[in-house]
């Protein structure tokens, strides 16, 4: 026995109504599948990580008794003494006198 | 000097090496209740044996928890604690029955720098347990779930499908079928759903509609 | 200019494309809602062809960092975008050294 187009088609929409879907016989095109997909910024925007991660400057303020190191800071102040020790260190600041006796010097 | 209390504590440590052929030595003796110690509490009596379970009588499904780890021996210990999580709640619990496990696998090239023909294969399987709840309150299963998450181990990972039965809304009905064709754009004009996002996109979407430019 | 919105640096290693991809990342995030909506109405058969119109001029004004396809994978490590592992965010190499060393659980040689 077949059954009639309308009917079926008010059965449908019945159903899409009870199980909260789009109803769209005709097939127009209503941008539903854009709204359908979910949005992605919140895991493309973490991909490198919370930008508000703790770093090394905020240890001591959070707690001001404890003495930390970075080990990589550290590295550098000793190979920065060590070049001063030996007299390789950076040159020191001209002053403002030395300076324009320098430039006079050049321009000669 | 140590009581006999503190001599558990204080047991030297015993280098017991992992052997490769385990299966070709004697089996794991079952552990047996300690009988000298006859006023032990049932509940820890019963840590010598297997997980009690309760039966399940009406078969509404209400929580399906998904273990999973890279590593069967914590993944098994947690399995067995969370059975007995679910035996003193209340709740019937089936399972755990051992889902297909995951196998990634990952070629890479050997060197930093050409070479491209010595490869080096690595892999990880991802072990998993399921674990289904029937027949419970929602103030049970909530208090379940949150007893696992307090005592969750290390390197076992815990997913939960939750089900609720909702009534069905007259609500949404009244909303579809009053669509008008208004030139003032409203909630009617654009798909209903109730999920966060898309309240957050209809909202910049009828904010857009009805902003200057649009008119 | 290159960074014409401020941005907050990611935390772990910086280069400057991965201060770039990031910054990308970002912009797509706080427009996604504005660009899903034009791409909705411009889509939308239903709605008047003059809203329509205006939608997609819109959003082909926006400027090229609110799209996602400006967005490609990096390694975190070191910042190379070629043979980028995506399950661990790690090019090739660096994911060789890291898996080698014990310290992406459950990673181990694979003998098959």
């Amino acid at each position: 026995m077949a059954v009639a187009k309308e009917r079926l088609l008010k059965l449908y929409e019945l159903s899409a109504k009870i199980f909260d879907q789009n109803f769209n016989p005709t097939g127009v095109r209503t941008g539903s599948q854009i709204l359908a997909k979910r949005l992605k910024g919140p895991t493309v925007a973490n991909y490198y990580g919370n930008p508000d991660w703790i770093k090394f400057k905020h240890l001591s303020t959070l707690y001001p008794d404890v003495q930390f190191v970075d080990p990589v800071e550290q590295y550098r102040l000793d190979k920065v003494a060590g070049l001063k020790r030996r007299g390789k260190g950076a040159p020191k600041k001209m002053k403002k006198a030395d300076m324009a006796t320098k430039k006079g010097k050049g321009k000669k | 000097m140590l009581t006999s209390k503190c001599s558990l504590l204080y047991r030297p440590s015993v280098y017991t090496p992992l052997l490769r052929l385990q299966s070709t030595l004697a089996p794991p003796t079952q552990p047996t209740v300690p009988v000298n110690k006859p006023d032990l509490p049932i509940n820890v009596k019963a840590l010598y044996f297997p997980p009690q379970k309760i039966p399940v009588s009406h078969g509404h499904l209400k929580l399906d928890i998904q273990l999973r780890s890279y590593n069967t021996n914590n993944l098994e210990f947690f399995t067995d604690f969370v059975q007995r999580a679910a035996f003193y709640l209340g709740v019937p619990m089936t399972g755990p029955k051992p889902l297909p496990k995951r196998h990634e696998t990952w070629t890479v090239i050997k060197s930093p720098f050409v070479h491209a023909k010595s490869k080096e294969n690595f892999e990880r399987f991802t072990h998993k347990r399921l674990l289904r709840c029937w027949d419970t309150n929602d103030e049970i299963i909530d208090l379940l779930l949150s007893y696992i998450s307090k005592h969750s181990i290390a390197g076992v990972g815990v997913k939960c499908n939750l089900f609720k039965n909702e009534p069905i809304t007259m609500q949404s009905w009244a909303h579809s079928t009053a669509q008008t064709n208004n030139i003032q754009f409203d909630n009617t004009s654009i798909p209903q759903d109730q999920s966060e996002n898309d309240t957050l996109i209809n909202s910049k979407i009828i904010e857009l509609l009805n902003s200057k430019e649009f008119k | 200019m290159r960074f014409p919105v401020k941005t907050k640096l990611p935390p772990l290693f910086q280069t400057v494309h991965i201060i770039r991809d990031n910054f990308k990342r970002q912009q797509f995030k706080d427009n996604e809602l504005l660009t899903k909506a034009l791409k909705f109405m411009a889509r939308n058969t239903t709605l008047p062809s003059k809203t329509r119109l205006q939608a997609q001029l819109k959003l082909n004004a926006l400027p090229n960092y609110v799209h996602f396809t400006q967005v490609k994978n990096r390694c975190v490590a070191s910042g190379s975008a070629r043979h980028v592992i995506s399950d661990f965010r790690l090019c090739r190499q660096q994911f060789r050294s890291k898996a080698l060393s014990g310290d992406l659980p459950g990673v181990k040689k694979g003998v098959w």
